[in-house]
């Protein structure tokens, strides 16, 4: 059987432009806000396909005695989320830094603290406790 | 000028079989129906939310999620999927406008051309721009992703080792020690980020060939053996899998529908 819905070459054309032109747009973006090949490093950009493109730290956070906060039940930033596919992760230590605070700020108790162990995209390797009170 | 037209005009008209592009469109509708299935019944993306602070309803997003589902498995049953596409690919958009994951972003542009394509269950033939254009949104992707890449804290291996060495530690999986060891060495890491650079901008390049040039058995298997082993080391790696499975089904069926012309 052939196929039985036929699109006007007007519809294809005006199809290609509306799905083209925004991830173009996203590409030139990404030089407008200084990306440079070989230079200067880009930035996130919706559409314009930069996975994995993007300067990262990441942090393992364990706490000394587990945190109940709101629903949720941990002694790991690990154990919130399924460890396959959806680790909550983010992409710098500072931030690792202010989740903790703000967890622990959140958490019942006051006489907790928190390790983290970080290994940031200058290739190293950091230890840092953070008193919870 | 007017070559141009006659050509377009030609091409927008010129059909292909349909069964690639409907195992495509099966697949990619399984994959994302586990994938959704899974963080809506554990609630994963709302705990992300929760812990980044993000301004979204649960309420709101359980909708978003239940909608998508229900929009996936209309695609499986084969009936009128192109407006469970487009639906799919409405409330997918509708989550990415808040949360952008990459993820998201990718689902919503697949999902709206493969809701192009008409390959419901019994038509054999179905236009053959959409499956084109599918190619070439597979390889702009791999450019893009590779060109992006070129930037000096990737090339480095300063991200891959950030990312290489916490999921090493973090994930259940098994790591050989060896590996874990190597991951230490910025060298290695480095070796990694400019091979994932070359293969992406090798595979946007084959792809092309493949779309607008020429097609034979051997370069399909160099694109596939190529797909296979970066998004299955990402997987392993980097604990990247619904994305890198959704791209091989994409791959896989694409250059097969190439192959069958």
């Amino acid at each position: 059987m052939l196929a039985k819905v036929r699109r006007h070459p007007l519809y294809v054309a005006i199809f290609i432009l509306l799905i083209g032109v925004p991830q173009f747009h996203a590409l030139l973006q990404q030089f407008h806000f200084g990306f440079r090949p070989f230079v200067q490093n880009p930035t996130r950009v919706s559409y314009s396909w930069d996975m994995f493109s993007n300067k990262v730290d990441r942090c393992l956070v364990n706490f000394a005695v587990p945190l109940s906060v709101g629903p949720l039940n941990f002694s790991s930033l690990r154990d919130i989320g399924l460890a396959f596919e959806w680790d909550i992760i983010f992409d710098r230590v500072e931030d690792y830094t202010a989740v903790t605070r703000a967890l622990c700020q959140a958490s019942s108790h006051q006489t907790n603290s928190a390790k983290l162990h970080c290994f940031t995209s200058q290739g190293q390797e950091l230890e840092d406790e953070i008193p919870c009170n | 000028m007017k070559s141009l037209v006659t050509d377009f005009k030609n091409w927008c008209q010129t059909e292909i079989p349909a069964r690639p592009l409907r195992a495509l469109r099966n697949a990619f509708a399984a994959i994302w129906l586990v994938y959704d299935l899974i963080d809506l019944t554990t609630g994963q993306t709302a705990k992300n939310a929760f812990i980044l602070g993000m301004n979204l309803d649960p309420n709101w997003l359980k909708s978003s999620q239940v909608i998508t589902i229900l929009c996936e498995v209309g695609i499986l049953l084969g009936w009128q999927s192109r407006w469970f596409l487009l639906g799919a690919c409405v409330s997918r958009a509708w989550l990415g406008t808040i949360y952008s994951l990459n993820d998201f972003l990718y689902f919503t542009v697949v999902a709206l051309l493969l809701a192009q394509a008409d390959c419901d269950a019994g038509v054999e033939m179905t236009p053959r721009w959409p499956r084109d254009l599918l190619l070439l949104q597979t390889t702009w992707m791999y450019f893009c992703s590779s060109l992006l890449k070129m930037n000096p804290d990737f090339l480095s291996g300063g991200d891959l080792y950030a990312r290489g060495n916490y999921v090493a530690r973090a994930l259940p999986f098994f790591y050989p020690k060896f590996y874990v060891s190597w991951l230490g060495h910025m060298s290695f890491d480095s070796a990694l980020a400019w091979t994932a650079v070359a293969i992406e901008l090798l595979l946007a390049i084959l792809l092309l060939l493949l779309t607008c040039r020429f097609h034979n058995r051997g370069l399909r298997n160099l694109i596939l053996v190529l797909t296979l082993a970066v998004h299955i080391f990402a997987a392993y790696a980097y604990n990247v899998f619904f994305f890198g499975a959704s791209l091989i089904a994409q791959v896989y069926f694409l250059t097969l529908s190439r192959a069958e012309e």
